[in-house]
């Protein structure tokens, strides 16, 4: 129960309606979820051009021919990869920093996956970056926008286009927990950095 | 604005209890130790959602329970609403209504106290932190979206203390950093001082008015605000140039620092520097007014603080004194006494003994004993 309580998103209340769901279910539900959850953690790992989570790599989205790739999206973590898919719209592709700056938190620059962000706008079959847009989607909390403002001063000198996602997502909010319209608009309206 | 019931469980010593006040005076009378303070807080509590003598709102609950919870029913012109908060380890919920508030902002505006508390006599003569902390406070009083500029300023002003300090980062990153941090700073600073001076600009007549009612002496009482790094050279506040060119000179003096902010590691420009002054007789009042004066100047202050307040609401605040009168001499104490008749605000009051509180008409008395409260039959 402590195991389930720990997982995100999971209070105590869940993880011990988890668990007595888990109990009386059959036997055989259990191993299922367990053996999914095995196979899982042993598969997944980082996509090696965008940082999602992924069991093959590349990435569904990174080979999805039919995706831009002119357009880098840039979030802060897996989960707005899916909400911004899920809100439709938005045909490019993404970059996972796997986190936002936070000197107080003692999380600097190369913490994030930046480094591999410009790489990825420095290489490309001649060296020269098909990328035209890099939209950075954090959110509106303080470590949101200066994340957005550090990105936008490093990526400059590349000569592509940042920009950033329209506010609208409430201050602080996680992309996760705003309604697809929101998210959609908000990518519509985006504003150069 | 009348609040007509309060209730509490699990708050600090108080026992779970609810109280219907009294529409104009209510006294709480006890010894020290007893829960007066307690139930100030509980009532600010549940209309700030903050504390006023701790940071953490969990220092709020019983040191054996897990759980603090206060509750206010509040009348404005005839309608009732319900304002709740319960206080976790981890978590508060804001409740308005029976229904959670988003955004939280919400929440405020048409339920609000005025707090005037033994430490704020002092305030005037204080250090220039205390002050400004003071100001603050009264700026959040009237707008609550205050908060969150103010929250976001520390939060990037401590991010760009972190960065000057840092030996770990290379020297561009660390120059990338500190324009990012400039830039929010600046936007965030010039926020906080177009807050801040506006108010003072409210205020300020209202102040000075106030301070001839209360003392009678026919010495002027003014307020003056310094901005430091010399990005306005604000005296007696003149008119603000846009909000835009302000954050374009704080951008400006930040820049021109940084060599000596690296050398010592902290930021030297900004609101967090800035002075306010109280004057009398256009001396500096720390060393020139008596002690008398200095605690008439703040009570002056918190008059035009609820009357600023009332008139942006178009309604009375309620006041809460804790323990006023015991700080006051007795020709102050009656002046005080004087003026809350002559208003309309429904007050919270509290005293070690109910004969200090010179009221005798509207008035209800209740006993705090141990975290007990009972309405007692007056004096
Ligand atoms: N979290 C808490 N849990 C239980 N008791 C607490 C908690 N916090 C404070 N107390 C106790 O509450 C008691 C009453 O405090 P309070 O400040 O309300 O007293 P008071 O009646 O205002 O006294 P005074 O006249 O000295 O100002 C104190 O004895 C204190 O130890
Ligand atoms: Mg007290
Ligand atoms: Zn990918």
């Amino acid at each position: 129960m402590q195991c389930l309580s720990r997982l995100p998103g999971i209070g105590e209340k869940t993880a011990t309606r988890l668990a007595f769901h888990l109990v009386r279910a059959p036997d055989s539900e259990a191993q299922e979820l367990a053996k999914a959850l095995h196979e899982v953690v042993d598969t997944i790992r980082l996509c090696s051009v965008c940082l999602n989570l992924t069991q093959l790599d590349p990435c569904e989205t990174c080979s999805d021919a039919r995706r831009e790739r002119t357009l880098i999206c840039v979030v802060a973590s897996p989960s707005d990869v899916v909400a911004i898919d899920r809100a439709g719209g938005f045909r490019g592709t993404f970059h996972v920093l796997h986190g936002l700056l936070s000197p107080l938190e003692g999380i600097g620059p190369d913490d994030l996956r930046i480094a591999e962000l410009v790489r990825r706008l420095k290489t490309d079959a001649a060296g020269a970056s098909i990328v035209e847009e890099v939209i950075v989607a954090t959110n509106a909390s303080v470590e949101g926008e200066a994340t957005a403002m550090y990105i936008a001063r490093v990526l400059k000198p590349l000569g592509v286009s940042v920009t950033r996602i329209a506010s609208g997502i409430p201050v602080g909010g996680e992309l996760e927990y705003t309604d697809q319209a929101t998210i959609a608009r908000a990518l519509a309206g985006r504003v150069t950095l | 604005m009348l609040v007509r019931a309060l209730k509490f469980t699990g708050f600090r010593n108080l026992a779970p209890s609810s109280l219907e006040p009294g529409p104009r005076f209510n006294v709480f009378a006890g010894n020290n130790g007893q829960g007066k303070t307690n139930l100030l807080e509980a009532l600010y509590a549940v209309c700030t959602l903050r504390s006023f003598r701790s940071s953490r709102l969990r220092d709020l609950i019983n040191i054996d329970g897990e759980q603090a919870y206060v509750g206010a029913r509040v009348d404005r012109g005839g309608l009732e609403r319900r304002y709740e908060l319960t206080i976790n380890a981890r978590s508060r919920i804001v409740r308005l209504d029976n229904k959670a508030v988003r955004p939280i902002a919400k929440y405020f505006g048409d339920f609000n106290v005025v707090l005037f508390a033994p430490e704020d006599l002092l305030v005037a003569k204080g250090s220039p932190g205390e002050r400004r902390r003071f100001l603050d406070r009264a700026v959040f009083t009237l707008k609550p979206s205050f908060l969150a500029v103010a929250q976001d300023f520390e939060k990037v002003l401590k991010s760009r203390n972190v960065v000057l300090r840092d030996e770990q980062l290379s020297s561009s990153s660390k120059e990338e950093m500190l324009d990012v941090y400039d830039q929010q700073l600046a936007s965030l600073s010039a926020q906080i001082l177009w807050a801040r001076i506006n108010y003072l600009k409210n205020v300020q007549e209202r102040f000075a008015g106030a301070f001839e009612s209360i003392t009678r002496s026919g010495l002027p009482a003014s307020l003056s605000y310094e901005a430091t790094g010399e990005v306005l050279g604000v005296e007696q506040f003149p008119e603000l140039p846009s909000q835009q060119e302000t954050e374009a000179s704080y951008l400006a003096a930040l820049a021109s620092s940084r060599r000596a902010d690296l050398r010592r590691g902290a930021t030297n420009v900004g609101p967090h520097r800035d002075v306010l002054r109280f004057q009398l007789a256009g001396q500096l009042a720390g060393n020139f007014a008596s002690q008398g004066q200095l605690r008439a100047m703040i009570l002056a202050w918190k008059t035009a603080e609820m009357d600023l307040l009332a008139e942006v609401h178009e309604d009375p605040p309620a006041l809460l004194l804790d323990d006023v009168s015991s700080e006051l001499d007795p020709k102050r104490n009656e002046y005080l006494f004087d003026f809350l008749r002559g208003r309309k605000n429904q007050c919270f009051i509290s005293t070690t003994h109910p004969k200090f509180v010179l009221l005798s008409e509207d008035r209800r008395d209740f006993r705090v004993e141990n975290g007990h409260i009972e309405e007692s039959s007056s004096l």
